[in-house]
């Protein structure tokens, strides 16, 4: 390779996962020279996606931040003279790159950090999302489907007509929660759990799993205001796009980076995938990167823990299990053909183990995620890690759901994704910026945090990725006169645009 | 689950850094030429309305953000590519035998349904230039040999052939899409921006 590569930057980051990306673009955006590199050849670090190939291979390499990997391949529970499915290893492996197996898969709340952060910055223009099709729960061991919008109640078998009433009230009082017209009545909540709040409305046992499960996603602990607060997240995401709360990106999460450092790219970022580092030093003014034989200068460096020189990754203590994952591909969704309609789509479950004090979370993806082949489906079990054994830590919540929904399994595997602990990158002596490696979160809220915070820390008074014009707004000086600007329009014309940039500001911050 | 006719045709742009991939783009779109972009700062998308077979289409044009040069293009700019254009530089033969390895990296990270029918378009750019290294009959042969790949001969500064070229790859780039019309592959797809994503009943309620 050429290597006519730059040698001083404002700004090296190091690790193209979604937090590294997300700071790339912000300092690129207001107009920092960055470097962006990755020892890895393909894009999102431990939070990219993979075809089928890679993924496997992937799990016979650990590294600091992923490892227990393991895999299984089942041969069709084979009743001999009706196999169950056609599929085979060597069939889903022909098919490798249809896949895109994520290794962080996460759902966005329509109204949620993500969907407003790439709104307001404009990077929704290189993503495009399926609305989720069923927000699910475990009733009785059985999967249903939680109604989200009033269509969605009106039409629901899963429930008896005094229950959606009392499921609308209820709705309806946390939707009023917090405002003038607040019920007094649950004002003498505060301080209590969300559950003896529930329980005190006397909604019936199916609604309280219905709300604590799915929709206010708690736990029996879970105070009175996190359980309203989550609530309320859920039903201002709805109605907004398709008929639940929530997004998933086409393609898998893997996606999600990529469009940042697309915008970074955009304003003048360089990109370098298999690029590693070999040693990082500093002096007062500035941070001297050593890699492939050449010394990179930055003002400043941030860097993925993943992708520390093992010189330095030391100072930011130890890689400890963090998420425990699952991931498997079926020829058959979970549930029946009501949650799966033409071949399915995606849908959520939220599951709860060991008297509701431990949770995973459960995406299934069909074809039409764009994520897997058509006739198969992706499960993505996620838990955060309490051992170093994945499968161990997902076998009640695996359990709950093979046991007692037949599912044709064909690939099963786990793994653990790792990260040092917050403490130690907090209190690193050294003048690089660590970011925090992914967390277990519905959403990106840590994440996005995460990067946020590092930016001001960078760029204190800076805008942190403020809207990218579209290129037809972008007129390059100098270079075609004749091109209108807004001062050159006639005034009604120009109040039209004044109207139409206000609107469109207004649905940024709509909620 | 409808079929929905797609109206916008996504194209994507590759080859060698600096053989005018993002001139050409801008040629073709903003009829402008400048010499002063050395290597692509600033260039995102173009998207130009056509008409085709008495079909109006959008057409948006995907440049590659530089990305390219230590080839670092994630797969996330190949999906859903309708039509590709590789682009090299008559004066650079280099730029010329790299397009064997530009187009199997389309077919691998775009994994097209069908990879023998993909519309591919090469564009032989700089043709204004004196010192020409890569023959027409070269280039006619490596084209031929990839399927028939149309080829033209293009000058993003003179803005010869560009219009014609761009007509090509839009034609052939809608009946790729009308072939993957009927195999139906992802119809309820959102971008986030667009208004008509909101459903259209009046089920906006919050329950």
């Amino acid at each position: 390779m050429s290597d006519d590569l730059p040698e001083e930057f404002d700004l090296i980051v190091i690790g193209t996962g979604f937090v590294e990306s997300c700071v790339a673009a912000a300092a690129s955006r207001i107009g920092k020279n960055v470097l962006h590199i990755d020892a890895n050849d393909y894009y999102g670090d431990v939070w990219s996606s993979f075809s089928l190939e890679a993924f496997i291979k992937l799990l016979e390499q650990p590294s600091n931040s992923l490892r227990n990997g393991s895999y299984t391949w089942h041969k069709s529970t084979e009743q001999e003279e009706q196999p169950v499915t056609s599929w085979t290893r060597e069939s889903l492996l022909e098919k490798s790159r249809r896949f895109s197996l994520d290794l962080s898969p996460r759902v966005a709340y329509c109204a949620g950090s993500l969907v407003q952060l790439l709104i307001q910055s404009n990077i929704c223009r290189y993503a495009e999302f399926r609305s989720l099709d069923h927000v699910c729960m475990l009733y009785n061991e059985e999967l249903v489907s939680v109604p989200c919008s009033r269509s969605d109640v009106f039409n629901t078998k899963t429930l008896t007509m005094v229950e959606k009433r009392l499921l609308m009230k209820f709705l309806t009082a946390c939707n009023d929660y917090g405002e003038d017209k607040c019920n007094e009545d649950s004002l003498a909540f505060r301080g209590r759990t969300f559950l003896e709040y529930l329980q005190a409305q006397r909604v019936t046992e199916k609604i309280a799993n219905c709300v604590m499960q799915a929709i206010a996603m708690c736990d029996a602990n879970t105070s009175f205001e996190t359980g309203m607060q989550r609530t309320q997240r859920f039903l201002g995401s709805l109605g907004r796009y398709g008929n639940t709360p929530f997004l998933f990106p086409m393609y898998g999460c893997g996606e999600l980076p990529q469009c940042f450092c697309r915008l970074c790219a955009v304003y003048g970022g360089i990109y370098c995938l298999k690029r590693s580092v070999d040693d990082i030093n500093w002096t007062d003014s500035e941070l001297l990167v050593s890699s492939a034989g050449k010394t990179l200068r930055a003002k400043h460096l941030v860097c993925a823990p993943s992708q520390l020189p093992a010189t330095l990754a030391t100072h930011f203590g130890e890689s400890e299990p963090r998420i425990s994952r699952g991931l498997f591909i079926t020829s058959k969704p979970l549930g029946n053909e009501e949650l799966n309609k033409g071949g399915g789509g995606v849908n959520l479950l939220r599951l709860l183990a060991a008297n509701g004090e431990r949770e995973a979370c459960l995406i299934q993806l069909s074809h039409y995620s764009g994520a897997c082949p058509e006739g198969l489906y992706i499960l993505h079990l996620t838990t955060p890690a309490i051992s170093a054994d994945p499968a161990a830590d997902l076998a009640d919540f695996a359990a709950q759901l093979f046991e007692t929904h037949a599912s044709q399994i064909l690939l099963s595997a786990y793994f653990t994704i790792a990260a040092p602990a917050a403490e130690g990158i907090a209190n690193a002596d050294t003048p690089i910026l660590c970011t925090a490696g992914p967390a277990y979160e519905q959403d990106y809220d840590a994440a996005i945090e995460n990067a946020r915070q590092i930016f001001s820390q960078l760029y204190a008074n800076e805008e942190f990725l403020p809207r990218a014009p579209d290129p037809e707004e972008i007129v390059v000086d100098g270079e075609d006169p004749s091109a209108l600007n807004e001062h050159s329009l006639p005034d009604d014309l120009r109040a039209q645009l004044q109207d139409l940039e206000q609107a469109a500001q207004h649905m940024d911050i709509a909620d | 689950m409808a079929t929905r006719k797609k109206s916008l045709l996504k194209v994507i742009i590759l080859g060698d850094s600096s053989v005018g991939k993002t001139s050409l783009m801008n040629q073709y779109v903003n009829k402008r030429f400048s010499n002063q972009y050395k290597a692509t700062i600033g260039a995102d998308f173009c998207t130009k309305e056509v008409v085709v077979n008495d079909r109006v289409v959008t057409m948006q044009i995907w440049d590659t953000a530089g990305q390219e040069r230590f080839q670092s293009l994630g797969v996330a700019f190949y999906r859903g590519a309708d039509c590709c254009v590789l682009v090299y530089d008559v004066t650079a033969p280099n730029s010329f035998k790299n397009l064997d390895s530009w187009r199997d990296e389309f077919l691998i990270q775009a994994s097209p349904r069908d990879p023998e029918h993909f519309p591919f378009v090469v564009l032989g750019n700089k043709v204004d230039l004196d010192n020409r290294q890569v023959s027409t009959r070269r280039a006619q042969q490596w084209c031929q040999s990839k399927n028939d790949i149309p080829y033209y001969e293009t000058s993003a500064k003179e803005g010869i052939n560009v219009e014609m070229a761009f007509q090509t790859i839009a034609k052939n780039a809608l009946e790729q899409e009308a072939e993957a019309e009927l195999i139906n592959d992802f119809p309820d797809q959102l971008r986030l921006n667009s208004e008509n994503n909101r459903p259209g009943n009046a089920d906006n309620c919050q329950c």
